[in-house]
C-alpha cells in the first residue's frame, strides 16, 4: 500500500512540476512547440519538489492544522491538474516518441530501482541522521504543527512554544518531504523510499540521455546505468535510505546539466530550471551552500578569465588576497554568520569552525576510495579526467563545470587534510558521504570524457531546455 | 593471422587470468599438513552433536567452541590459516577465533561462507604456548528484530592450515565471496578498516586495467575494445558486490518483518518504555503539548535518542548531565525524566530540593520530577 502512496506522491510532484512548467509557458505565451519527452518529465519532477518545499516553507508562516495543510495540498494538486489541462489545450506540443535504445535504457534503469526496492523495502529507517533529524523533524511538525519553530538547546530551554532538535540548524527540504508523506500514510518511510528511487531513476535517465545526445552508443548508456547502480556506496544509499547526501548528489548532477543547457539555449526557461536546482542545493544539506558558492565562483572566475584585463586584475586580486590571509587574516561578520580565514583557523558561517593543522589521512582516503570497494574502480578515472580537461578543448560552460568539480575535490581534500573534519575520516562517515555528493556529477563527466574519446562527441551541448 | 582485436583480447584475457591468480608475498612453506581440530573440540555435549558427516552447534546468545591444545604435539605457530569446511550459518551469526599467549589475548573475525578460510597470525615470535584457542559463535542481536532464541550452526570440519596448501586465487575468491552483513555502520563503509577483503581484488583489477590500456596503446584495435575492457573490469567487482547484496537481502528478510519501524530488540524495549512513560505522564496530567517541555536526563546514546524519537508527540529534549540544567527551571512548565544512571538522583533529596524540584512519579525504570 505504501508503495502506491509513494507513487501517488511522485505523481503529485510531477503534476506540480508540470503545472509550473506549463504555467511558465502559458504566461510567457510561448509560440515554439514544447518538447514533451523524458527530460521534460524529469525536470518537472525536481521542480515539483522545489515548488512543494517553497510552498510548505510559506505555510510555516501560518498556524495551520495537518488537515488544513492536506486540504491545501489537495487543492494544489487540483489546480496543477487544471493548469496542465489548460496548457495541454492551449500550448503547442512536440511529442517525441523515445527510440528503442532510450526505451532499453529506461527499462534497465527502472528495473534496477525496482530490484533495490524489492531487496530492501522491509528495512526500517536505520539511518541515525534520518530518524533523529530528517524524519525526526517531520515527526515533530506532524505532532505539533508545521509552524512550530525547531530550535537549538539554548533557545529551546529559554523560550516558549519551541521544539528542540539536536540539528535544528540543518535545512528543512528532506524533512518537509517526510512531512508530506506523513500526511498521507502512517508508513511514510516506505513511501519516501519510492520517492528516493524515483528521483535517482530520473537523474540516471537524464544523465544517460545526455550521453545519448552526445552520440554515445547504447553500450555507453547501459554502462553508465550499471556503474551508477552498482557503485556500492550509491546502491547503499538507495537501499539504506534516509540520508540527504544522495539528494545533494542528484541535485548537483541536475544543476550541472541545467548549467550546460542554460549555456547552450540561453532561454529564460533554461535559466529558471538552473536557478531551481541551485535553490534546491542548500535546502537539503548545509554542504549545499559550499557547492553552490563553488559553482558561482567557478562561473565568475571563468567569465572574468575571458578578458585579458580581467585576468590581470584577477591575478593581482588573488595574490593580494593570499597575502592578506597569510599576514592578517580575514574576519567578516555577515548576516549568515562569521567568515574568518587566517593561517590559524577557518570559520565559514555555521558550516565550519575549525583550527587549521595538517592531519595525514591518506591511508583513510585510500581505504575509503579503493580498498573497501565502496566505489569499485571509479576513482581510477580521476587522473584521466583531469588530463582530459587540460588536453582537450571545451566550451566555457564545460570549463566552468570542470573548474567547479576540481575545486570541489580540492575543497574536500583541504577539509580532511587541514581542518578538524579529519576526525570524520577515521570512522568513514563524512569521508565517504561528502564525496558521494559529487559522485553522480563525476560519473557523468567520466562518461562524457569516454564518449568524447570514442570520437563521436559533438562540440556543442545538445539538450532540451 | 590474428587481427588486432583478437590479439588484444587474447593478451588481455591472459593478463586477466594472471592478475587474478598471481600470488604476491606468499610464504611458500612447503609440507605443512593441515591439523584437524574437530577431534579436539571441548564443548558441553548438549550444545554440539554429530549428524552423519557434519556437526550441529546450538547457539543461544554465544557459543564457545574450545580446542584442547594442550594435548596437541604440533607447533601451532606454523599455521597461518583457520578453515571451517561446510559451514552453514544464520543471518545474525558472527564468528571469531580467539586465543591467548603469555603476553596477551587475540581475536580475529572469521569469514562467513560455506568454506571459510581466514588468514591468522599467532603473533608469537618465540615459542610461546597458545592457550584457550576457541571459536566464538555469536548471535548478533544488535540489528533486526526477528532473532530466534536459538540458532543451529552446522560445519563439517575445523582446521588449522597453511596458506601454501591453497592457491592464492582460491583463498582470494573465498574472501571476496564472504558475507559482509548489514549493520548500523554499513552506510559508511562496505567493510571495516581491519577487514578489507576487497583490497586485493581492486589492486589486481586496477593493475589489469592499466596493463590493458598499455596493450591497447601498443596494438591499437578499435576504441570500443578498451570500453569493453572497462566494462569487464567493472563487472568483476560488481559480481562480488551483487553476491553480497543478495546475501544481505536474505539477512533483511530474516531479521526484519515487513512494515516494522523497530531497528532491534533494544528499540522495541525502548518503545515499550516510551509507552510506559506516556501513561505515567498522563497520570500526572502531562499531555503531548508544545507548552509542556520534557527533558530526558540521561546519556545521549542510541537508547535514549530512540526514546526521544518514540516520544516525538511530546516536546522532548535530552540532556546528559543534571548539573547542565539551568537554574530557572522552576519558572517553566518543564518535566524532568531520569533514566538509567541518572535515576540515582531521584534518591538524593538534597539535590532535588536544591534545584527546586519535586518528585512526582517513581517507577523502577524512571522517575519524573517537576519544579516545586
Amino acid at each position: 500500500m505504501s508503495f502506491f502512496i509513494g507513487l501517488c506522491l511522485v505523481f503529485f510532484l510531477l503534476m506540480l512540476g508540470c503545472a509550473f512548467r506549463f504555467g511558465f509557458s502559458l504566461l510567457a505565451q510561448h509560440k515554439q512547440p514544447l518538447q514533451l519527452d523524458i527530460d521534460f518529465v524529469i525536470h518537472a519532477f525536481f521542480q515539483g519538489i522545489l515548488v512543494l518545499i517553497l510552498m510548505l516553507n510559506f505555510v510555516q508562516f501560518f498556524t495551520l492544522s495537518n488537515q488544513a495543510i492536506t486540504m491545501l495540498l489537495l487543492l494544489m494538486a487540483l489546480i496543477s491538474c487544471m493548469v496542465v489541462l489548460i496548457g495541454g489545450l492551449k500550448l503547442p506540443f512536440k511529442i517525441e516518441r523515445p527510440d528503442p535504445p532510450t526505451l532499453i535504457v529506461t527499462a534497465l534503469t527502472i528495473s534496477c530501482s525496482i530490484l533495490i526496492f524489492i531487496a530492501s523495502h522491509s528495512l526500517p529507517n536505520m539511518a541515525w541522521d534520518s530518524w533523529a533529524v530528517w524524519e525526526g523533524k517531520a515527526d515533530q511538525w506532524f505532532y505539533h504543527g508545521l509552524s512550530s519553530p525547531i530550535e537549538t538547546w539554548e533557545n529551546w530551554i529559554n523560550g516558549q512554544n519551541l521544539l528542540y532538535n539536536q540539528s535544528a540548524n540543518y535545512p528543512d527540504g528532506l524533512s518537509l518531504l517526510f512531512f508530506t508523506a506523513k500526511l498521507a500514510t502512517t508508513n511514510a518511510f516506505s513511501a519516501i523510499h519510492v520517492l528516493y528511487l524515483f528521483a535517482f531513476t530520473a537523474t540516471t535517465l537524464l544523465l544517460a540521455n545526455r550521453i545519448r545526445d552526445w552520440e554515445g552508443s547504447l553500450f555507453m548508456q547501459v554502462f553508465l546505468v550499471l556503474v551508477l547502480y552498482t557503485t556500492p556506496l550509491i546502491s547503499n544509499h538507495l537501499m539504506i535510505i534516509g540520508y540527504a547526501d544522495i539528494w545533494i548528489g542528484m541535485i548537483l548532477a541536475m544543476a550541472m546539466i541545467a548549467y550546460l543547457d542554460c549555456y547552450k539555449f540561453k532561454t529564460k526557461g533554461a535559466l529558471i530550471t538552473l536557478v531551481g536546482y541551485l535553490t534546491l542545493l542548500p535546502m537539503f544539506k548545509l554542504e549545499g551552500w559550499v557547492w553552490l558558492i563553488l559553482l558561482l565562483l567557478s562561473h565568475a572566475l571563468l567569465y572574468l578569465y575571458k578578458n585579458k584585463t580581467s585576468r590581470i586584475a584577477l591575478g593581482v586580486f588573488a595574490v593580494g588576497l593570499l597575502l592578506i590571509i597569510v599576514l592578517f587574516g580575514i574576519n567578516i561578520d555577515t548576516p549568515f554568520g562569521q567568515f574568518k580565514l587566517s593561517s590559524e583557523g577557518l570559520t565559514v558561517f555555521t558550516l565550519i569552525d575549525s583550527e587549521l593543522s595538517f592531519t595525514d589521512v591518506t591511508d583513510l582516503l585510500m581505504s575509503g576510495f579503493f580498498w573497501q570497494n565502496n566505489w569499485s574502480l571509479i576513482w581510477l578515472g580521476l587522473p584521466f579526467l583531469i588530463c582530459s580537461y587540460l588536453i582537450n578543448s571545451h566550451s566555457t560552460a564545460e570549463r566552468v563545470v570542470h573548474v567547479f568539480f576540481v575545486s570541489a575535490i580540492l575543497s574536500f581534500l583541504f577539509l580532511f587534510y587541514f581542518t578538524e573534519a579529519s576526525k570524520w575520516a577515521v570512522d568513514f562517515t563524512a569521508v565517504n558521504r561528502v564525496i558521494l555528493q559529487l559522485t553522480p556529477c563525476y560519473v557523468f563527466l567520466l562518461f562524457k570524457m569516454l564518449t568524447g574519446w570514442q570520437g563521436k562527441n559533438g562540440s556543442e551541448t545538445p539538450a532540451t531546455p | 593471422m590474428l587481427n588486432k582485436a583478437s590479439l588484444y583480447w587474447l593478451i588481455v584475457a591472459l593478463l586477466l587470468l594472471l592478475s587474478l591468480t598471481l600470488s604476491f608475498d606468499r610464504n611458500e612453506t612447503a609440507g605443512v599438513e593441515p591439523l584437524n581440530l574437530t577431534n579436539h573440540i571441548k564443548v558441553e555435549p548438549k550444545f554440539l552433536y554429530r549428524e552423519k558427516d557434519a556437526y550441529s552447534a546450538l547457539v543461544v546468545g554465544e557459543l564457545q567452541i574450545g580446542f584442547d591444545t594442550d594435548n596437541l604435539n604440533q607447533d601451532l605457530t606454523q599455521y597461518n590459516l583457520f578453515s571451517i569446511e561446510g559451514l552453514t550459518y544464520k543471518a545474525d551469526t558472527r564468528a571469531t577465533l580467539s586465543w591467548e599467549t603469555s603476553a596477551q589475548s587475540h581475536e580475529v573475525p572469521l569469514q562467513l561462507n560455506n568454506h571459510s578460510h581466514t588468514a591468522i597470525d599467532f603473533n608469537t615470535s618465540e615459542k610461546q604456548a597458545i592457550k584457550n584457542l576457541r571459536v566464538n559463535i555469536i548471535q548478533d542481536q544488535t540489528f533486526g528484530t526477528e532473532h530466534s532464541f536459538q540458532d543451529e550452526i552446522k560445519f563439517k570440519r575445523m582446521l588449522l592450515d597453511h596458506q601454501s596448501n591453497f592457491t592464492a586465487f582460491r583463498l582470494n575468491l573465498n574472501s571476496w565471496l564472504a558475507f559482509n552483513p548489514l549493520s548500523f555502520s554499513a552506510i559508511n563503509g562496505y567493510t571495516s578498516i581491519d577487514n578489507q577483503v576487497y583490497e586485493s581484488l581492486i589492486k589486481r583489477i586496477s593493475m589489469w586495467l592499466l596493463a590493458s590500456l598499455l596493450i591497447f596503446i601498443l596494438i591499437r584495435p578499435a576504441k570500443k575494445h578498451l570500453m569493453y575492457s572497462l566494462m569487464v573490469a567493472w563487472l568483476i567487482p560488481a559480481v562480488f558486490h551483487l553476491n553480497n547484496r543478495a546475501n544481505q537481502q536474505q539477512q533483511i528478510q530474516d531479521l526484519f518483518p515487513s512494515n516494522s519501524a523497530f531497528l532491534n530488540k533494544t528499540d522495541q524495549t525502548t518503545f515499550e518504555l516510551a509507552q510506559q512513560l506516556k501513561s505515567a505522564l498522563a497520570t500526572i496530567n502531562i499531555f503531548p503539548e508544545i507548552e509542556q517541555k520534557i527533558i530526558i536526563v540521561g546519556s545521549n546514546d542510541f537508547t535514549n535518542q530512540r526514546l526521544v524519537t518514540h516520544l516525538n508527540e511530546f516536546n522532548t529534549s535530552i540532556r546528559s548531565h543534571f548539573n547542565d540544567l539551568p537554574e530557572q527551571l522552576q519558572q517553566q512548565s518543564t518535566t524532568l525524566v531520569f533514566l538509567n544512571q541518572s535515576h540515582a538522583i531521584c534518591e538524593q533529596a538534597d539535590t532535588i530540593l536544591a534545584k527546586g524540584l519535586n518528585k512526582v512519579y517513581v517507577d523502577p525504570s524512571f522517575c519524573v520530577m517537576r519544579p516545586l
